[in-house]
């Protein structure tokens, strides 16, 4: 079976301090282990809700469709970067510098199923409108209406995270983008 | 596949203040691998998930039921999505950026219509012979409990297509009272932008039956305006349902079969809309036959038949039924009120009020939309008058529009909540390159921010 992978990956300018982050970490951190397709559709129905509510505090954004063969490898190759944390430096300081909360989704589907026509179809533009926030806005809307009877894996992740009010993580400042996600692009529109 | 394996089962979770997520896995997508794939995709996934992997393949094995996934092995269509999810999926919460022409009184200036919202098609769909064929999935949506914003928020249309439509339908009555040689086996097809149809339908009710076939649902982002065609239902509601007079008994009436001619409207190339398009279905020619119709007065704007519609007239006419083709492009321009005075082409809103308000002050009177420029011997001729050179072709097939009709269903799953995404629906996903990228490659610093 051929597989499809689909990445967004968003850097959002949000204070240390942001509710926004705290909401986006409950609403992961409260998922049941188990999740059947509706249960999918309804998360990623809240989740991209609240993250589509930022857009226009979106800085960064790299999105990407893969359908060929190294589809499976490169979602392995994602998954490794995004959850090895092991050289993650410490919070820089960088007082006073706007901060960037970096959220990514991962899809794996199956190739020609629904869910692969459907992120096919979405993905599908013309190149002068591969970065506006009226792009990603559609880009992230597609999740929640996924057929993930054909979805083999799927992920969500936030950067950085946050485990208790006490150690709430600054985010990453423009210069650390630069050095750590350049493959980032600056949006366009 | 058991109901357990639809399930997605988390493998990975992270909370911490580097990092916050999770990642999971589909044993039910397996079930749809080959076995040496299946291997290959446990192999990969092992590769990087590695025990909670083996956890997730343990706790596949316990026997807590799945929930049954609604699109689960199908396709769901636009439609079946909008039924299941509501008229909105996708929008919630926004309506459609047209409102133009909607106003809060009806035909006879009442607030009447509001309390039939969620009747229109059991007030509308006449049971007679023609009740096999009528498809009302647009008089139906808004009496549906997920539909109750679009309930709501849908107003009577009154604008010049409504004007437009009920002189043209007033036109046709007029014509076929006065003509002696009009055929009486004679069925109408109204196949004009939805407002226009109906306006015209509701025109010719006194003297036929409207036939609906309007197998569509509005969306705030959809690319057939199927809420202005409701609209003007609600307009000529009261005038629908009023005791009928007529020259002719209700269940002997003719049919008049009323499409939406928007109902292929090319999707904007540059908007994000969700493709509401559909088709028309009309009765095969042995139904025709049966309820005594051997002629068909196909009248359509811009001179040709719509491409869905073509293999169905062409299959009619290679059954005996003698068809023939009356383009309003020509009828409206000639077409005048009261006799006073030549109408432009397009009526402006000021005759539209008058046309209306001397409507629901009288009773109709089909001699009031008098063709212009005709001698009454032309009127009296008029169906021997008409051009067999209309007569459909053998079904043509353009591709684009018949492949989009019938595949529209996934693809609407794609757009249906983002206005901005660019959508063509029958381009094929161009898979030449394998991949439409955002990105111009990821650095191998990747995470390590």
């Amino acid at each position: 079976m051929q597989l499809t992978f689909f990445h967004i990956q968003l850097a959002f300018e949000s204070p240390p301090d942001d509710p926004w982050r705290r909401e986006l970490r409950e609403l992961i951190a409260g998922l049941h282990p188990r999740q059947s397709a509706n249960d999918k559709r309804a998360f990623y129905g809240r989740f991209t809700r609240v993250v589509a509510g930022r857009l226009p505090q979106l800085r960064r954004v790299c999105w990407d469709l893969v359908r060929t063969s190294s589809a499976r490898s490169e979602f392995d190759e994602w998954v490794a970067d995004l959850e090895d944390t092991s050289d993650v430096p410490g919070p820089s300081r960088g007082d006073g510098e706007p901060r960037h909360q970096v959220v990514t989704f991962l899809v794996l589907a199956t190739r020609g199923r629904n869910a692969d026509r459907a992120l096919g179809d979405v993905c599908d533009l013309p190149e002068e409108v591969w970065l506006t926030r009226r792009t990603i806005a559609g880009l992230i809307a597609v999740l929640p209406v996924l057929s993930y009877t054909s979805v083999a894996a799927d992920a969500v992740y936030l950067q950085p995270g946050l485990s208790s009010p006490a150690s709430v993580q600054p985010g990453m400042t423009a210069e650390e983008l630069d050095v750590g996600w350049d493959h980032l692009a600056a949006v366009t529109g | 596949m058991s109901e357990h394996a639809k399930r997605f089962e988390r493998v990975a979770f992270f909370d911490d203040p580097v990092l916050v997520g999770a990642r999971w896995w589909h044993p039910g997508a397996e079930a749809e691998i080959a076995t040496d794939s299946r291997r290959k995709v446990m192999m990969i996934l092992g590769g990087v998930i590695g025990i909670p992997v083996l956890c997730g393949l343990a706790t596949t094995c316990d026997t807590e039921p799945g929930e049954a996934d609604p699109m689960a092995g199908r396709t769901i269509g636009a439609l079946e999505l909008q039924r299941s999810q509501g008229w909105d999926v996708g929008a919630t919460g926004a309506l459609w950026g047209d409102k133009a022409g909607f106003v809060n009184t009806d035909l006879f200036g009442t607030q009447g219509w509001r309390a039939r919202v969620a009747t229109l098609a059991r007030d509308l769909v006449a049971v007679d012979r023609h009740h096999a064929w009528q498809l009302p999935t647009l008089l139906q949506m808004p009496a549906s409990p997920a539909n109750a914003s679009l309930a709501r928020a849908i107003q009577p249309l009154r604008d010049r297509q409504v004007g437009q439509g009920w002189w043209i339908g007033g036109g046709l009555v007029r014509l076929l009272l006065l003509a002696p040689g009009a055929p009486e086996d004679l069925l109408i097809v109204l196949d004009l932008p939805g407002p226009i149809a109906v306006g015209a339908a509701a025109a010719m009710s006194r003297t036929h039956v409207p036939v609906w076939i309007l197998d569509g649902c509005p969306h705030p982002r959809g690319t057939v305006p199927w809420q202005r065609t409701l609209g003007a239902l609600l307009f000529f509601h009261q005038w629908l349902t009023a005791p009928q007079s007529g020259p002719a008994p209700a269940p002997h009436r003719p049919g008049v079969v009323v499409l939406d001619g928007n109902r292929l409207k090319a999707p904007s190339a540059s908007a994000n809309e969700f493709d509401n398009r559909s088709l028309a279905r009309l009765p095969n020619a042995a139904a025709l036959t049966s309820a005594g119709y051997h002629k068909v007065l196909l009248v359509t704007d811009g001179g040709k038949d719509r491409d869905d519609l073509n293999p169905q007239l062409a299959a009619w006419a290679s059954a005996g039924i003698d068809i023939r083709l009356l383009s309003t492009d020509n009828f409206i321009g000639v077409m005048r009120h009261n006799g006073a005075s030549t109408p432009p082409v397009e009526l402006q809103p000021d005759e539209v009020d008058a046309l209306f308000a001397a409507s629901s002050e009288a009773p109709f009177d089909p001699t009031l939309f008098a063709p212009l420029g005709q001698a009454a011997s032309q009127e009296r001729e008029f169906w021997s008058s008409l051009a067999y050179g209309s007569r459909p072709a053998e079904p043509v097939h353009h591709g684009h529009v018949h492949s989009s009709a019938w595949r529209f269903s996934v693809r609407a799953v794609s757009v249906h909540t983002f206005g901005q995404v660019r959508y063509r629906s029958w381009v094929p996903w161009r898979s030449s390159s394998g991949s439409r990228s955002g990105s111009w490659g990821r650095s191998s610093g990747f995470g390590s921010g």
